[in-house]
């Protein structure tokens, strides 16, 4: 016997109005036909489906139902009629269609950057711990053992530059040392071979490698051999054991490959071995929770492991995703507002467009009533053509959106979290266009409701009027849109200052004709020592090269080594107490080629040898912490691992310079000569006669004429860097400066419709009142005075509102305050220029037309 | 002369319960005839228009067990009304009638 289950389930699956005369005789028949153990599953599907086929064609025959058959007759007559005048269609589309492709893009890309799970095992899980951002590993050693909320945790130390040789083109690697359960902790599965195991976290053990899945294309040509192979890393041979997918991209640095980090508990200092520490929360355990242990666990840390009394005191446990997209939450929020307020723009004009149009109709409307049209079957009329409209608009803005987001994953900072995971999401799309779909059919259904319900014959008897009332809510409509243009441009404005502040930031060193690359060359010290010695040689031979030098991080590169600075004679300050600067290896001549100001010595010489006493220079921030009122010139400092450890004379004092970016206080910052304190990973920059990109090949030419192993990368000037630095605000000014102009526009375009409707409504009035000696001006400024109202009205609703909105895009702001009356003033003076041109077309052809004319009708 | 009226029954509904003169059958057998005279049906169109016929009290419709091999299954039968046998007559008689005034191409 079929299973009476799967009957039933049918028959529940059935029209409910053919359950009982069609389907339970016809399944009586397929069960005596398949038999006792006949397939059954496919013939009751077949069933149920011609049920539904047989339902929906009687709903098409049912003589209550025909209404139905309007349908295309609406949309047929709507087509027509469109086909003889089609202003207001593409109008209508083209602003829906703007409103949903600038909605669905920016909502896309908040969906991929915000939203969208991270591609983790149990993402939720995953927490960042942070008692500080970096822990030596006697301190994670330590939580490893005591803490009891996580199941796993895992170190991690990103930016180990390391060069891959022995291959086609040598390339520097952006390498992650991270514990043997660090993949196992996000639970994502190699591409082919394993990851390494425990063994490899002790040292000596350790010369193992898992590359990642672009690496593995660009450089192994996707070829499985390459697992149980040695490469060249550092120039030393790693085994490969495995190979990752692209999606293991943790805080967003973009790592080549993942050694392992090993533990020597003979090396316990916090210098030599810090990183950040990643776990999964046990079952229950929320991140306030784990807070709260390891806010406990850092106070019985502080006395063993000799830190301050402060360390600790902001201990967090944050959840993955929130420290991913962080920072990236205010950009995104203010991206979204503005897309709202463009939206609404767009809703606000349309709703004029249509109300505008019905009241055009009103006629028509009236006469079909008159003639048996029912309220409902107006109204019909009315959905069929927002529905065909906002229908195209939805493929259209969809259409922009695909464009849009090509150009925006182009145009996007580079250092933005998941950009890669941005794409068109066209459930964001469907949902945007729903929403707007019932907002637009709602807007044309409200005027429906006063056209149809009032008596037809005056409409039939003196054709075009208008109400009072309607006159009102559109000029209340405009009104807001042009306070939301307010609010737009108000934001797109204060984005702009502080664009034009940043490009105002003295970066500290002269940026023009300052070429700039990343060679990385390895060996002993003095090997090292001598292959710059050469290059420097070389590239400064080169024509149209004034002089070249080295320094370990170039400015603006975001990366940094720190050191603690102690200054000889003075008591040693406890960790975490001392003044910590940034260090940097420079050669003799770089204060000259990149034009960083020496303000006090001299500069670092080829005199500065490995065999000659141990000199530093520092920055006038250091200067002012350690020697305020003094002249540091001849002092003696130690610089943590910059000096390893030992006495040095600080020779001279060089002006600041922003590392990090342009936004942050530049220093504190010291410098060593590379001859005494070399460096494997170097910057070059090179001082160039003509524009740098001419002699750029030259130089690289030159350079891989020293050494072809040694890899070459990021060549470029020093303004590009530059220029790249701020590519956020850069980003958030352009696309809140294209949404302001089209919010501009869009208002323009309303306040254009509305006046002219209105000039249309008043011909005869205005006739009069020109036959009765009124001049042209008089009518103009009686036409243009009509849209001034609602400016007016709009501007002081709308300056408020940019007030207080602004305070929450403080955080974006630099060198400008978010109530800066630069700013507004500029934007009134616009919004109210715009919407002036606007009302102007409209007033000369009120003056124009004939009185005569127009009173004859 | 006022024309003459059109039978009563579809020609579809003057075949189904032409069926059903003799005996009364199940529905499977009803749609076996049907097919016979090359008028296929779904099972459901063809018990939607059952169903119809029913409704309009021309055949009369009930569910009876039987045993088919060893298992026991319900099918739907029916029977012809009164309604339905008058009505079947009188399409019959209106077929049989001689065609009147009949219209050759040729006369035209």
């Amino acid at each position: 016997m079929p299973d009476p289950r799967s009957v039933a389930l049918a028959r529940a699956l059935a029209p409910p109005s053919l359950r009982r005369d069609v389907f339970d005789p016809a399944v009586r028949d397929l069960v005596r036909a398949v038999g006792r153990d006949g397939a059954l599953s496919w013939r009751l599907a077949a069933l149920v489906a011609d049920c539904w086929r047989l339902w929906a064609a009687g709903l098409l025959v049912r003589p209550d139902r025909r209404r139905l058959f309007l349908w295309p007759q609406h949309a047929r007559y709507a087509l027509r009629r469109w086909q003889a005048d089609p202003a207001f269609p593409l109008t209508t589309v083209a602003l829906l269609a703007l409103g949903i492709g600038a909605a669905t893009t920016v909502f896309s890309i908040a969906y991929a950057l915000l939203l969208r799970p991270l591609p983790y095992q149990d993402p939720d899980r995953l927490v960042a711990v942070w008692p500080e951002q970096f822990l030596a590993n006697r301190e994670i050693d330590a939580l490893s053992t005591r803490a009891r909320s996580y199941t796993a945790l895992t170190a991690f130390s990103p930016g180990w530059l390391m060069p891959l040789t022995g291959v086609a083109v040598a390339q520097q690697l952006d390498v992650e040392r991270v514990s043997a359960n660090y993949f196992s902790l996000f639970g994502v599965t190699p591409i082919a071979g394993r990851p390494f195991g425990r063994d490899a976290e002790t040292p000596g053990h350790d010369h193992v490698v898992v590359l990642s899945e672009a690496l593995w294309e660009s450089q192994f040509g996707r070829d499985r051999s390459i697992v149980g192979r040695s490469i060249q890393l550092g120039g030393e041979p790693y085994l490969v054991v495995g190979i990752m997918p692209r999606r293991l991209r943790v805080l967003d640095t973009k790592a080549d490959a993942w050694t392992p980090w090993t533990t020597d508990r003979g090396d316990w200092t916090w210098t030599k071995s810090a990183a950040t520490v990643f776990g999964r929360l046990a079952p229950s355990v929320t991140p306030a929770m784990a807070s709260i242990e390891l806010r406990t666990l850092t106070r019985q840390m502080q006395q063993p492991f000799q830190h301050a009394a402060a360390w600790g005191e902001t201990a967090t446990v944050a959840p993955l995703k929130e420290v991913l997209v962080g920072d990236t939450r205010g950009t995104l929020a203010t991206l979204v507002a503005a897309v709202g307020f463009l939206l609404l723009i767009a809703v606000a004009n349309v709703g004029n467009l249509l109300s505008i149009r019905l009241a055009d109709r009103r006629s028509e409307l009236a006469l079909r009533s008159s003639l048996g049209a029912s309220i409902r079957q107006l109204r019909g009329l009315l959905v069929v053509e927002s529905t065909i409209l906002v229908v195209a608009a939805a493929f259209s803005g969809l259409g922009i959106a695909g464009v849009a987001l090509a150009e925006v994953r182009r145009a996007l900072p580079a250092d933005l979290p998941r950009v890669d995971e941005i794409r068109l999401d066209p459930a964001a799309g469907g949902l945007v266009a729903a929403v707007l779909g019932l907002v637009v059919i709602a807007l044309s259904l409200i005027p429906t409701a006063q056209s149809v319900t009032a008596a037809a014959a005056p409409y039939l008897r003196a054709g075009r009027t208008q109400t009072g009332r309607t006159a009102r809510s559109r000029g209340v409509l405009i009104a807001f849109e042009i306070a939301l243009a307010v609010v737009l441009t108000s934001g797109a404005a204060l984005m702009g200052r502080t664009l034009d502040a940043l490009h105002r930031v003295n970066p500290g060193l002269r940026t023009d004709h300052l070429l700039t690359m990343k060679v990385q060359p390895t060996g002993t010290d003095a090997s090292v020592r001598a292959y710059w010695q050469t290059v420097l040689e070389r590239v400064s031979a080169v024509p149209g090269v004034q002089s070249a030098a080295t320094i370990l991080h170039l400015p603006t590169s975001g990366r940094n080594w720190q050191a603690d600075l102690a200054v000889a004679g003075r008591p040693r300050p406890a960790e975490g107490e001392a003044v910590r600067a940034s260090w940097e290896s420079v050669s003799a001549g770089y204060f000259e080629t990149a034009g960083q100001p020496i303000l006090d010595g001299r500069p670092f010489t080829m005199a500065d040898s490995p065999t000659a006493p141990l000199v530093i220079a520092i920055d006038t921030t250091v200067a002012a912490r350690l020697f305020p009122g003094q002249r540091p010139i001849g002092q003696r400092l130690t610089a943590g691992n910059a000096t390893d450890g030992a006495e040095a004379t600080i020779v001279a004092v060089v002006g600041p310079v922003h590392y990090d970016n342009l936004t942050d206080s530049p220093g504190p910052e010291v410098y060593v000569p590379f001859l005494q304190r070399p460096v494997f990973a170097n910057s070059l920059v090179v001082r160039t006669a003509t524009v740098p990109e001419a002699v750029a090949a030259s130089v690289v030419g030159s350079i891989r004429g020293v050494d072809v192993d040694v890899p070459i990368t990021e060549v470029r000037t020093m303004d590009d860097r530059l220029a790249a630095s701020i590519d956020a605000p850069r980003f958030i000014s352009v696309t809140l400066g294209m949404f302001a102009t089209t919010g501009l526009l869009l208002a323009a375009v309303g306040i254009y419709s509305v006046v002219a409707f209105g000039v249309r409504q008043r011909e005869r009035e205005l006739g009069i009142r020109a036959a009765l000696g009124a001049d042209t001006w008089r009518i103009r400024r009686l036409v243009v005075g009509e849209g001034a109202r609602f400016v007016t009205l709009g501007l002081a609703t709308g300056l408020p509102t940019a007030l207080v909105l602004a305070t929450s895009m403080r955080e974006l702001l630099f060198g400008v305050p978010a109530a800066d009356p630069w700013s507004f003033g500029l934007v009134a003076a616009t919004v109210a220029s715009v919407a002036f041109v606007a009302t102007l077309a409209p007033a000369w052809r009120a003056s124009a037309a004939n009185p005569v004319d127009v009173l004859r009708g | 002369m006022p024309p003459a009226p059109l039978p009563p029954l579809t020609p579809l509904q003057f075949l189904v319960l032409g069926t059903l003169l003799d005996a009364e059958r199940p529905g499977r057998v009803v749609r076996d005839l049907l097919a016979a005279h090359r008028v296929r049906r779904t099972p459901a169109a063809f018990y939607q228009m059952m169903a119809r016929l029913e409704k309009a009290s021309l055949i009369a419709g009930w569910y009876e067990q039987v045993v088919v091999g060893d298992q026991a299954v319900t099918e739907r039968r029916y029977r012809l009304t009164e309604t339905g046998a008058r009505l079947w007559r009188q399409t019959r008689d209106f077929y049989r009638k001689p065609a009147v005034g009949k219209v050759r191409w040729s006369d035209a």
